[in-house]
């Protein structure tokens, strides 16, 4: 699996992903997604579920702590590396998107 | 009154709603799905309109009778998102909606790919072996012991029936494909796939050919394996409970590996133990020997110099299939160790069955003990001769290959010739009465 499929981050990846810049457990990253987007986007447990393992084979989070089920989990810096490139790529799209809008008066 | 009562549907992954829609049917009318245990176990309450969601793990094992840890650790996230989970087993994980507004566990892309997933591993679970046996006793048939299994109707009849189990996987294989693509579209147009009940038509398809097995396999024995029938049955039902017993104590899938692992050697000890006793205890069996009035010829019948010989032991097999009719016998006359006679007569109104026949017994022979003029003598397609006491004969309808104590003369040919021309042969190989000219 490499990292072909991480080039652009789909929205539930990139919430969490943002949800893991601090530790945090598994369990409590549904919540903490949706607060970070004010109810806009929802992960599904499953969809989860996957996930968390998808990121945590290709390295880009790391399990800090393990207490019976329930695990934690932060981001690494290659995770890092991969938000901040995808929130400059969004910020690009935005600002692109600005100048057009702008520029036609349609803002 | 009744608080508990079991039932024993049948689901496949592509048919999960409506495997929800099912318990949720029950829960109405006061039955709630409590766990599996050889079937789907409800203990009566009051009744609930409750949801519920059967979910298609995207990993798991069909071996796997329980929750495994994996599957303990998802159903903890879907706790947190209010989705309680009731039991699990193989690719199926069973969830009760807790709160009014719990998000769906997996995306509907997500969904489908762990359906069309857990269908082609459950698919590849029961077909795999099936294909795998199918091609290795084809070819074992064809090219091994061609003239072994020809002539039983047990064997033609197991064979056919595993050809036709392996189509029926192969279509099943088909279908699954199509499902998929049909869904495929339907999705990326924007519709939603309800996961419904399929076509019956092949839900108990593996549980009937079963049983047209093991009846067919018993009433063709019927004939040539009588003893072993009973033994069959036994088995058989030592592994239906061994199979109820694993259902009732649910492994995981390590566990159930293990258990069909030792089950398997303990099965395999018992049927080569029943082997030894049936080979070396029962040398009397009759089923397919038959009596010396019954065989085809003796020397006697065309050599002038064994008219008046004795016999001093014989041996004589026969069998009739379907597909053709062989008789096997050996002489043994008094007089020297080497006065014997042994023949093999193949009969088959199907010209393949003699071809391949004939392929498998002139295979190891030098090309040049084919001989043209011997043919000629014999009135048959092709003769292969060694030493003049060797002979390979192939006609039309027949194979004969004859080994005899010294060396044929033309008069001897012709007269066995004879014999193999007329119908007598025929007549025997239908069981009907023996020829009045009967020289036996």
């Amino acid at each position: 699996m490499a990292r072909e499929q991480f080039q652009t981050l789909t929205e539930p990846m990139y919430y969490i992903l943002l949800s893991l810049m601090e530790e945090c457990c598994g369990v409590d990253i549904m919540e903490k997604v949706e607060t970070i987007s004010a109810g806009r986007v929802k992960v599904g447990p499953g969809t989860l579920y996957a996930m968390l393992s998808k990121f945590e084979e290709n390295h880009i989070i790391v399990k800090t702590a393990e207490i019976g089920r329930r695990k934690s989990y932060v981001i690494t810096d290659l995770g890092k590396e991969m938000v901040e490139k995808e929130y400059k790529r969004l910020r690009i799209m935005a600002e692109d998107g600005e100048r057009y809008f702008r520029k036609k008066d349609l803002i | 009154m009744k608080t508990r009562k079991r039932e024993f549907p049948k689901f496949r992954y592509r048919e999960c709603d409506a495997f929800a829609e099912y318990l949720q049917e029950r829960s109405m009318k006061g039955w709630h799905f409590k766990e599996w245990k050889f079937g789907l176990v409800f203990e009566k309450g009051e009744p609930e309109d409750i949801v519920y969601d059967v979910e298609v793990l995207p990993k798991g094992s069909e071996m796997s009778l329980r929750p495994e840890m994996e599957t303990e650790e998802y159903a903890e996230y879907c706790k947190a998102a209010g989705w309680k989970m009731i039991d699990a087993q193989r690719r199926f994980c069973i969830f009760r909606k807790e709160k009014l507004n719990a998000v769906p566990i997996v995306t509907e892309e997500e969904r489908f790919d762990n359906v069309y997933h857990a269908e082609w591993k459950s698919w590849l679970n029961l077909s795999g072996a099936t294909l795998f046996f199918t091609i290795l006793y084809c070819m074992e048939f064809w090219f091994l012991t061609f003239e072994t299994w020809v002539f039983y109707n047990v064997w033609i009849f197991l064979i056919t029936m595993l050809i036709l189990q392996s189509a029926v996987s192969i279509v099943q294989a088909v279908a699954l494909m199509c499902w998929h693509r049909r869904n495929l579209k339907k999705m990326k147009s924007g519709e939603s796939i309800i996961y419904i009940r399929q076509n019956p038509f092949w839900r108990y398809e593996r549980e009937i050919a079963f049983i047209i097995v093991l009846m067919g396999t018993s009433i063709f024995s019927w004939n040539e394996m009588r003893e072993v029938i009973p033994t069959v049955w036994i088995l058989i039902g030592i592994m239906l409970l061994f199979s109820a017993w694993i259902m009732y104590w649910r492994p995981t899938a390590s566990d159930n590996w293990l258990a069909q692992l030792v089950g398997g050697i303990v099965i395999f000890l018992i049927i080569f133990a029943a082997m030894m006793v049936v080979l070396f205890g029962n040398e009397e069996s009759t089923d397919n020997k038959i009596s010396r009035s019954e065989l085809p010829f003796e020397m006697g019948d065309f050599c002038e110099a064994y008219e008046e010989a004795e016999i001093q032991r014989y041996y004589a097999e026969h069998s009739s299939s379907i597909l053709g009719t062989v008789w096997k016998w050996n002489l043994t006359y008094y007089g020297s160790s080497e006065n014997w006679m042994s023949a093999a007569l193949y009969q088959s109104d199907k010209r393949w069955v003699l071809d391949r026949i004939w392929k498998i017994k002139t295979k190891h022979l030098e090309e040049s003990y084919k001989n043209e003029s011997a043919a000629e003598v014999w009135g048959a397609l092709e003769v292969w001769k060694i030493e003049e006491s060797e002979y390979y004969i192939c006609y039309p309808d027949q194979i004969l290959i004859l080994f005899v104590p010294q060396k044929m003369g033309k008069e001897e040919i012709e007269r066995l010739k004879e014999i193999l021309d007329t119908k007598e042969i025929r007549i025997i190989s239908d069981k009907k009465e023996l020829p009045q000219e009967s020289r036996f």
